[in-house]
């Protein structure tokens, strides 16, 4: 698993690639939450590397969007590679994921 | 690419025959005779389901589970475990340790495969 | 699904099972009372069961079953092992090893087999007290019939809520979901993040996502059910069947964590429920408390202890020290598989020396260098797959321990079995020729051999006898002892006997060692108590003949009052042996060389007149001439003058073997003897030359017997007749 984060004026794109799973959900925790204090508005999640995401792993970017959403932002997906999209389908995860409400939204059916 | 899954287990003919079944439905096997086997043939490989019995000479199915549980890149592999039944101790030990999947011996190809295929598909 | 291959690894292991089992089980009699021995018996029931369940094999794990239970209350310590249990135990073995025979020849059990095995379980059962029964086991591995008429497809509804640990187990609500897709179609499904904490108490390995589901599936209950076998405990997962009234729905939202708006709103979206029915239900639930069961169960999902994993560097390296330690890999190979190489290293062999005779005629310097490295190879090659047949003959000795003890509990008898040099190899088509002799001769020093208690205290001997089984190599050979300190061959009642039966006159003296080798005869037992053990005077002169078929001899030692020791000696191997080359009137012969102690000039030796017999250095050794015992003859003359002698060992017995022509080493393939000649005497096999002759291998033992028996009657009859001139 590799984050990385690159800021810009209006907002703040975070990528993830390979691997988030149980496995690296308390390391990917420390980049992802602790470190959301003076977030933009605006916060591009970038999932087009990821190769494998589980429950823990979905958990982790809820509570990312959590975060986000009650700072008062927005969190968007502009990319999400295929294993993520699977998942997100398998679990009706509307997706993009939009700021307001997520997952009360009626997702694709899988 | 298949699933890996480690067969755990001294008679080798129940490895071939959960071998046999898990590979006709998709699934990559490696096969181990013993907890101490088991751990040298993990070598670092992705391993997706542990299916280990419980009583074994050398090294036994619970001590298994407490190594594996130790192994930072195996600590959360899903393990079912063989046992007969009423060894009920000896599941409370292991439950403890960490396997909470059970399958009571004997049981039929089938059923191991459709057991499997709950915690993960080919 | 085939499963042949496995089926026949099951029949293998289980043999290799049920001997350990055995030999555990002998081991406790000797008062071995360990947690490993005993283990190691229920071990061997536990795999068998467990391997026979996969098979569907349902008698061999129907009476296992029992077993196992019993051998677990005993593994336990709740029961203790008697004599009697002891006993029950082996025979339950025997009747287990049964079992897999009868798979093994695909045979129903017989009538025998059922009784036996009836009786064996009321003992079983008399054991364990009434609790148990033969039922579980084989109802266990019949599918459960629950529910099985539904057929026509519905909805059904899913509540989902797993154990906060369920990640940390290894375990993915994506699996199941996953799973459930393979039973039917999921027609809704909504993820509840209800229960995510502030990120201040979110876990991250901690599970906090609930799942509602609508799977319409024609499965029943028991296949939903299934799926969440190994998660049922510690999660509430709630499953509502199609035709589930109102108020089961309704009862369903009260009882679930999530507030009661959150969940009727699922309901009503998937069609459960109508918007009508959910404001009734809602009206009901705000007289009562239910949001209080939802922070206990917040409340449970915090106080997750942290995995401790301080000592997971220390764990690696010990991982790592125990890899290095060195594995025993063995691989299984069919025995037929390791006959037929070594039948084509034999032809090799054969090969290899038509190769050495023409290049030696070529004079081609270069080929017939690589022609002598070629020997070297072969001959290594040889070895090695020779080798890979050796086994050790301790697993044979270890067969004995049952044996013993069960025949010297049916006589009342108390021994010890002494088992040495059980790492000594020898061939493995030899063991298995070897066990029915063994087993002859054991039988019979506990039986005659060892005397009754009240005897043995009578001679000042302890109260236990002792059996000893020993092996080693000796000079290409394997000796095999079995000595006891029992009461001793008497030689007069053998003598006595023989005479009775014809087998030698009144007036005859013999030896010892002779009168001894006596017993060896058909029809002779001094036994003066018939038992059904060792019968009437069968066996060991068909103990004999086995041994003499193994290319082996047996010789008897024995002190009155003090015991009796046989010894069999046989060559390590069948398939191929290093030869001596000789000829006798064109005719081909190999001596084994490992019997060959010197070649010399007949006519350099001093012949004892009157006799086939020369003087060896102050020893007089019986001779015979292959032309005479074979009746050879060709056009040439041959006289004594040419004439070479070669001088043989067994044992401990030497005779000299008259020849025309010495040829030299050869290593040689044996080839079983056709049965027109197998009645011929002194003939053990035959060999296909180099050359394309066919050479035929002496029979050295048989030999020298005849031999010494020539020389014997020669000497008996009368010193006077002429020794006839070849």
């Amino acid at each position: 698993m590799d984050i990385s984060r690159k800021d810009s004026k209006n907002s703040t794109r975070i990528s993830i690639s390979g691997e988030l799973t149980i496995y690296d959900v308390s390391a990917a925790r420390a980049r992802l939450l602790d470190d959301s204090k003076g977030w933009p508005a605006t916060v591009n999640l970038d999932l087009k590397g990821v190769t494998e995401l589980d429950s823990a792993g979905v958990q982790l970017l809820l509570m990312l969007q959590k975060g986000v959403v009650a700072a008062g932002g927005q969190l968007r997906l502009p990319a999400v590679s295929e294993p993520a999209q699977q998942v997100f389908n398998t679990l009706h995860l509307g997706a993009p994921f939009t700021a307001q409400g997520l997952l009360s939204a009626k997702g694709e059916s899988a | 690419m298949g699933k890996n899954i480690m067969i755990v287990d001294d008679s080798a003919s129940l490895r071939q025959v959960v071998a046999i079944a898990l590979r006709g439905a998709g699934y990559d096997v490696i096969e181990a005779q013993n907890g101490q086997d088991a751990l040298s043939k993990l070598d670092g490989k992705k391993v997706h389901l542990i299916i280990s019995d419980v009583n074994m000479p050398v090294m036994d199915g619970i001590t298994l589970v407490k190594e594996v549980k130790k192994l930072p890149a195996y600590k959360f592999t899903p393990i079912i475990m063989l046992t007969t039944e009423g060894a009920d101790a000896k599941k409370k030990e292991g439950q403890a340790a960490g396997a909470k999947a059970w399958i009571v011996k004997p049981f039929q190809p089938d059923q191991m495969l459709k057991a499997v295929s709950t915690l993960i598909l080919p | 699904m085939n499963l042949d291959g496995a089926l026949q690894t099951f029949f293998a292991e289980a043999e290799e099972l049920l001997t350990s089992m055995e030999s555990a089980l002998l081991r406790v009699d000797e008062g071995a009372y360990d947690a490993e021995t005993l283990n190691e018996i229920f071990r061997a029931a536990h795999t068998i069961k467990g391997s026979a369940g996969l098979f569907g094999l349902h008698s061999i794990v129907g009476f296992t079953h029992i077993v196992e239970n019993l051998l677990d209350q005993v593994r336990s310590g709740v029961m203790a092992i008697d004599r009697d249990l002891l006993s029950l135990l082996l025979n339950c073995r025997d009747h287990m090893a049964g079992l897999v025979r009868d798979v093994m020849n695909q045979e129903e059990p017989d009538a025998d087999r059922m009784n036996r095995g009836d009786r064996l379980l009321q003992q079983l059962m008399q054991r364990l007290g009434t609790g148990d029964s033969a039922e579980p086991a084989a109802a266990s591995a019949e599918p459960v019939a629950e529910e099985s008429t539904q057929r026509t497809p519905g909805t059904w509804h899913l509540s989902l809520r797993f154990g906060p640990d369920t990640l940390r187990n290894g375990m993915d609500p994506l699996s199941f979901i996953r799973f459930l897709h393979t039973l039917g179609e999921i027609t809704q499904l909504v993820t509840l993040d209800d229960h995510l904490p502030e990120a201040a108490d979110y876990d991250p390995e901690t599970l906090y996502l609930g799942f509602e589901i609508d799977l319409l599936t024609e499965q029943n209950r028991a296949a939903i059910d299934d799926v969440f076998e190994f998660v049922r405990e510690g999660s509430d997962i709630r499953i509502l069947p199609p035709d589930s009234k109102i108020e089961e729905y309704v009862q369903l939202i009260h009882s679930l964590p999530e507030t009661p708006r959150r969940l009727g709103d699922i309901l009503v979206q998937s069609g459960a429920l109508s918007p009508a029915c959910l404001e009734r239900a809602l009206q009901r639930q705000s007289t009562q408390d239910a949001p209080q069961r939802l922070g206990e169960i917040l409340a449970a999902q915090h106080c997750v202890p942290e995995q401790v994993i301080e000592t997971a560097l220390d764990q690696q390296k010990k991982v790592a020290e125990r890899k290095a330690a060195p594995e025993n890999r063995t691989i299984r190979v069919d025995a037929e598989k390791l006959d037929s190489l070594i039948n084509l290293i034999g032809e090799l062999v054969i090969t290899r020396q038509r190769v050495d005779l023409l290049s030696a005629q070529t004079g081609h310097g270069a080929l017939l260098e690589s022609v002598a490295q070629l020997k070297g190879f072969t001959e290594q090659i040889r070895d090695a797959a020779l080798a890979l047949r050796m086994v050790q003959i301790g697993d044979t000795f270890q067969r004995f321990k049952r044996v013993v003890r069960d025949v010297a509990q049916e006589l009342g008898k108390s021994i010890d079995l002494v088992i040495g040099g059980a790492e000594t190899e020898l061939d493995r088509s030899m063991v298995e020729k070897l066990t029915d002799p063994l087993t002859h001769i054991v039988r019979n020093a506990i039986d005659h051999g060892i005397e009754p208690v009240d005897v043995r205290r009578q001679r000042g001997k302890s109260d236990t006898g002792t059996l000893r089984l020993t092996a080693c190599h000796d000079s290409g050979n394997i000796v095999i002892e079995i000595s006891d300190d029992g009461g001793g061959l008497n030689l007069e009642k053998i003598r006595a006997k023989a005479v009775a039966n014809g087998l030698i006159d009144a007036s005859t003296h013999l030896s010892d060692h002779d009168l001894f080798q006596l017993i060896f005869h058909p029809g002779l037992s001094t036994a003066e108590r018939v038992t059904n053990l060792s019968g009437r005077g069968v066996g060991m002169d068909v103990v004999k003949r086995n041994i003499e078929a193994l290319q082996g001899g047996i010789d008897i030692d024995s002190v009155l009052g003090e015991g009796t020791r046989f010894r069999i000696r046989l060559p390590l191997t069948l398939a191929i042996i290093d030869g001596f080359h000789v000829s006798s009137r064109n005719t081909h012969f190999i001596i084994p060389q490992n019997t060959v102690l010197e070649c010399m000039d007949l006519a350099s030796l001093h012949q004892v007149k009157g006799r086939a017999c020369i003087n060896l250095r102050g020893e007089q050794v019986p001779y015979i001439r292959l032309s005479d015992l074979f009746a050879l003859r060709d056009s040439e003359r041959h006289g004594d003058e040419r004439a070479k002698l070669v001088v043989v060992q067994f044992g401990q017995e030497r005779s000299g073997i008259v020849v025309d022509e010495l040829h030299g080493e050869i290593q040689t393939v044996v080839k079983p003897l056709s049965p027109i000649f197998q009645a011929l005497k002194g003939i053990g096999g035959s060999s296909l030359l180099g050359t394309g002759d066919i050479a035929f291998i002496l029979d050295i033992p048989q030999l020298i017997e005849l031999a010494i028996a020539r020389e014997s009657r020669r000497i008996g009859k009368s010193a006077v007749t002429q020794e006839r001139a070849s």
